[in-house]
């Protein structure tokens, strides 16, 4: 509804032909009843403009579809394909590719895998020193019984390259014997050093077998063999039964260390030296450092 | 959009386009322009132009390249003797009729557009708006505004005389 308040909208929109015929009557009605605002309406709805019909546009021609027809045939042109660039090579481009060196990779590569092998080949060294600890502390060694029946002698082939063929060779020998066993058998399955205290405590029987299948020689030699070695070696106890198989393991273990050990006490001798003062004083000497050690 | 359909348009909407761009841009030659820019992007486009909306159409491109005319050129120029230039009837002009006229050309191209499409072609304000690319409550809003300013300039040379 139309008042004071609103009465110029109402005004703009009677300009602007928004109203409706009754919207219209309204707002004539309402400004009968403001004299007042009399005035400003006639202003507000004088402000129209009127088209004037006498301008126009004269040359309508140019806003044909004929001419622009005409434009298109009459002012187009066609190509002369016959004209050609002379030398496209100057044009021709190509993208460069960021050069990666082959170096780099290949020198990380040949790092990562030096390392690893150095790792792997340390990891090793710690598990194959692991068993012998378990070998030496094992409590199996304990329940070995004390008193033992007198194994029977085996006969032990003369050859050494008899001895060597035979791969299921079980040898326990005393530490006295041991310089005969040698003498006869060039074996290397020998009694480990932590095992010597073992065997020493009590005279042990020698079993000895041999895989007589696997043997050259012919039965006589052996038992004639066999013979001569019973003369030689009065067996008196039995040994008790060893691992021979841990046994060779360590002593394997023992030569895989040897250049590590070797290399070891060549840094140790190079850099460290134990020197006495003439006053008595110890020192450690680690490279150009001493270190005084207390007594 | 046939080729006859086309030529009906020159022939019923030449003239509206053309009166609606002189009176914004005041200059005959780029008011002819700015039309034939017009026609000639409905032609090439003659296949996408719907006959019911050319009119329309019309006015929207007319408008978009008289706004770029504006900003490229920037050679509005407040002629007094405009009526000679676009050769429009020299008859006797009525004093308030020729001080609006004066008025509306202190008023933004944006807001004389408002108005003559309003008052030459009777649009409605969502009609404006399609071809102002702005929304109805903003073509009546704009719209009331450019009149309370002409109405402003009038009382005021009216107060003087």
């Amino acid at each position: 509804m139309i008042h004071l308040s609103n009465y110029e909208n109402w005004f703009l929109m009677y300009a602007d032909g928004e109203l409706t015929a009754a919207e219209q009557e309204v707002v004539l009605e309402f400004v009968k009843q403001n004299p007042s605002l009399q005035e400003e309406f006639e202003l507000l709805a004088s402000i129209r403009f009127q088209p004037e019909e006498n301008v126009a546009l004269e040359d309508k021609f140019s806003l044909t579809s004929t001419f622009f027809e005409e434009v298109e045939t009459k002012y187009s042109f066609a190509p002369d394909l016959s004209v050609q660039f002379p030398n496209k090579d100057l044009l021709y481009k190509k993208e460069r590719t960021p050069v990666v060196s082959m170096f780099r990779y290949v020198a990380v590569a040949a790092a990562t895998v030096v390392t690893a092998g150095i790792i792997w080949w340390m990891m090793g060294e710690a598990e194959m020193q692991q068993p012998i600890v378990q070998a030496v502390t094992t409590p199996s060694l304990p329940s070995v019984p004390t008193q033992l029946e007198p194994a029977p002698i085996k006969t032990l082939p003369v050859s050494s390259s008899v001895a060597s063929e035979s791969n299921n060779l079980a040898i326990n020998l005393p530490k006295q014997n041991s310089q005969a066993q040698t003498s006869v058998i060039e074996n290397k399955n020998v009694v480990a050093p932590e095992m010597e205290s073992i065997a020493s405590v009590e005279p042990v029987a020698l079993p000895v077998t041999v895989e007589r299948s696997n043997s050259n020689f012919s039965q006589d030699a052996l038992s004639a063999a066999e013979s001569r070695i019973a003369k030689a070696m009065p067996v008196v106890a039995t040994a008790p039964a060893i691992n021979t198989s841990v046994l060779i393991d360590s002593e394997l273990n023992d030569e895989k260390q040897l250049p590590v050990r070797g290399l070891l006490r060549k840094i140790s001798r190079t850099l460290l030296h134990d020197n006495q003062e003439e006053d008595g004083q110890k020192f450690v000497q680690f490279a150009v450092f001493q270190i005084p050690v207390k007594q | 959009m046939t080729e006859r359909e086309y030529n009906k348009c020159v022939s019923d909407h030449a003239d509206g386009v053309y009166r609606f761009i002189l009176k914004n841009l005041q200059h005959v030659e780029d008011a002819r322009d700015v039309v034939q820019s017009a026609f000639e992007k409905m032609w090439v486009n003659r296949e996408q132009v719907n006959v019911a909306t050319a009119k329309s159409y019309l006015f929207t491109v007319a408008y978009n390249q008289m706004i770029d005319h504006i900003r490229k050129n920037k050679r509005i120029e407040l002629k007094e003797n405009f009526s000679e230039d676009a050769r429009v009837g020299s008859g006797e002009v009525p004093s308030f009729k020729r001080e609006l006229e004066k008025a509306l050309q202190q008023l933004t191209p944006l807001q004389k557009s408002l108005i003559l499409l309003k008052d030459y072609e009777g649009y409605s304000y969502e009609e404006i708006g399609k071809i102002t690319a702005l929304n109805g409550s903003q073509v009546k809003v704009y719209l009331h505004r450019a009149r309370l300013q002409l109405k402003e300039i009038v009382g005021k040379l009216e107060n003087i005389i």
